[in-house]
Parts: structure tokens; sequence; C-alpha cells
């Protein structure tokens, strides 16, 4: 059996006592959370979610490109959500390789190039705080008065704000 | 008082009970989920995942976009994922609008257009098999195996497989 059909269980059983079928769409808490997509960072557990209550918007590093530019957008303009929470973490995988190494090692292997950056960092807290000014240089997130940086100790389990 | 000043509350909580700072950086599943940011979807209830199980890419519509491939890149080539598992969900509200009516209100609002898409679909079944193509054509994302998605309904809880 694989994972996929052993997670598919789990949804069963999740089905099965479910009782919150009334949600609206727009986020309870008008927030969007932003995060890496790290296994040992779970938003829900450690900042109290429930179903309903808020974006949630995960890539490798938890960093800013297009595309979460693009999700931002969508849940502020169309699902009112005003304020933005970024959270990186220790021991990420992003800190081990440089976008170079990256590029190459995938050339090595595929002979092909990808077009896009790996967005490797070195800095933890710098990264963060690149990543607030990425938000708020974009003309496309009308709301950005409430944009805050964070970072997850894996070892600790603690939450640090990154003062800007 | 903000969303984001409760949730570090929340946080403190979960960091005075926390007990799992042995974890590793790789997924113990080695699996993705690819999913939509949506706020009524908890992933970790939903598939019974805990900490340390899974990476978890979320964007406004769980689309395949070049963020998303980066991100499965770095999940299999560097973290030794091997499954990945794609979740739309009913009610989405990338249902609501067309990629030329939110390019047309940037527009129209900010005076600049954005050079991404909003990624907009009208047929949940058919988004889903697209996404799946994507990843089964791309040169980046090694194990193509194993890639299923599925159909969450908002308003019973269940989680239904879309059939390629």
């Amino acid at each position: 059996m694989s994972v996929t059909d052993e997670l598919l269980e789990n949804a069963q059983s999740y089905a099965a006592a479910f009782d919150k079928g009334d949600l609206p769409l727009p986020p309870g808490k008008p927030i969007a959370v932003v995060a890496c997509m790290d296994a040992r960072l779970n938003p829900y557990g450690l900042l109290g979610l429930s179903e309903g209550d808020a974006h949630v918007i995960r890539n490798a590093g938890g960093v800013i490109t297009a595309d979460e530019i693009r999700s931002l957008s969508i849940s502020q303009r169309l699902l009112g959500t005003q304020e933005i929470m970024l959270i990186h973490h220790t021991d990420c995988g992003m800190l081990t390789f440089t976008d170079d190494e990256f590029r190459a090692q995938v050339l090595a292997d595929t002979g092909v190039k990808p077009e896009w950056a790996a967005e490797a960092f070195a800095d933890l807290e710098q990264d963060v705080r690149q990543s607030i000014e990425r938000i708020k240089a974009s003309p496309f997130i009308p709301r950005k008065d409430s944009v805050r940086g964070f970072v997850y100790d894996v070892q600790t389990g603690a939450l640090r704000e990154v003062k800007p | 008082m903000s969303a984001i000043d409760d949730f570090v509350q929340n946080a403190k909580r979960y960091h005075s009970t926390f007990t799992k700072g042995n974890l590793l950086s790789p997924p113990a599943q080695r699996v993705t989920v690819v999913a939509c940011m949506d706020a009524r979807m908890d992933l970790y209830r939903m598939l019974g995942l805990s900490e340390g199980d899974a990476h978890i890419i979320r964007n406004a519509g769980g689309v395949i976009t070049t963020d998303g491939i980066r991100s499965l890149s770095i999940s299999q080539r560097l973290l030794r994922t091997r499954e990945i598992m794609l979740i739309h969900h009913t009610d989405c509200g990338m249902m609501t609008i067309t990629d030329e009516q939110f390019r047309g209100r940037l527009r129209a609002e900010t005076g600049v257009e954005p050079d991404w898409e909003a990624g907009a679909f009208t047929d949940l079944e058919q988004d889903v098999r697209e996404s799946i193509e994507r990843i089964k054509g791309n040169p980046f994302i090694p194990h193509v195996d194993v890639v299923r998605g599925f159909i969450y309904d908002v308003q019973t809880g269940a989680l239904r497989e879309i059939q390629p």
C-alpha cells in the first residue's frame, strides 16, 4: 500500500466525523500565512488554526516568488484578508545549497537548465526581511500595514519574530 | 488585537508542550501534498498528518505553477519524497473569476498589468487532470510514478479521487 492510500484511509475517518460544512469561503480571521513546506512545521498546531480560519500558502523555503504574489493578491483582493504572517524555520533545506549548485546539478541530471532559481538563502533572518520587502514592493498586494516575519525553531518549537 | 498577535499567543502554548525536537528534515512518509490555500482545508486533520510526515505546498487554487515545480523539484531531489498528492476542492474562489477579469481589475486598480495569470478554472476535475499532466511532463521532477489527484468537498468533508 502506498503512503497516498494510507492518507486516503485517514481522510475517510475525517469525513465520517466532519461537522464543519457551513464555513464560508473567505477566511474567518482575515489573514494569510506564508510558510515553508517543511514537514516539521505544522501551522495548524503551531498557530492554533482551525478549519475556516486562515489562508495557508506554502512552498520550498516560504519564499516570496511570483506565485506567492499571485496567491496573496487573490487572498486580499477576492477574499478580503488584511494581514500577512511569514514563517521561515531553522535547519531549512534552503540553507544547505546555493542556486548555482542546484542549477548545475539539475542540468547534469536532466540535460536541461531550469529557467527558475531555487531561491536558496544563507541567512534566515535576512531572507525573512527580504521576503517582507518583496511583498511591500509589489503593486498587486493592496494591504501591507500588517506584514510580519517569524522564524520557527524546529528543535524547540518556539516561534520568534524577526524585527524589521 | 490583530490575528497575528493571537497566533503568537497560541504559538507560545505550542512551544510549552513541544516534544518533537528530534524530527529529521526529509519527510518521514516521503510524500508531498499540493493543495489550495483555502482556509477550510486543514490537511493535517484531513489526512492524519503529524509533524515530520510530509511536505505541504499550497497556493491559490493548488495549481501547478513554476513555483510549484521548483518546490516539488527540491522536495524530491534534495529531500527524497517519492509520491505526490494533489488536492483541489469544491466552492473554490478560482472558479469565481476569469484570468482576463482579474488582470483587467489589477490594471484598473493599480495601473500595472501582472506578468502572471491568476490561474482561474471552470472545471475542477479537468484542472486536477491538467495539473497532473503538468507534473508528469516536467523534466525537473524525477519521480512521477505516483501522482494522484483529488477533490475535497468542503460541505461534506469527503475526499474523492479523480481518475486520469
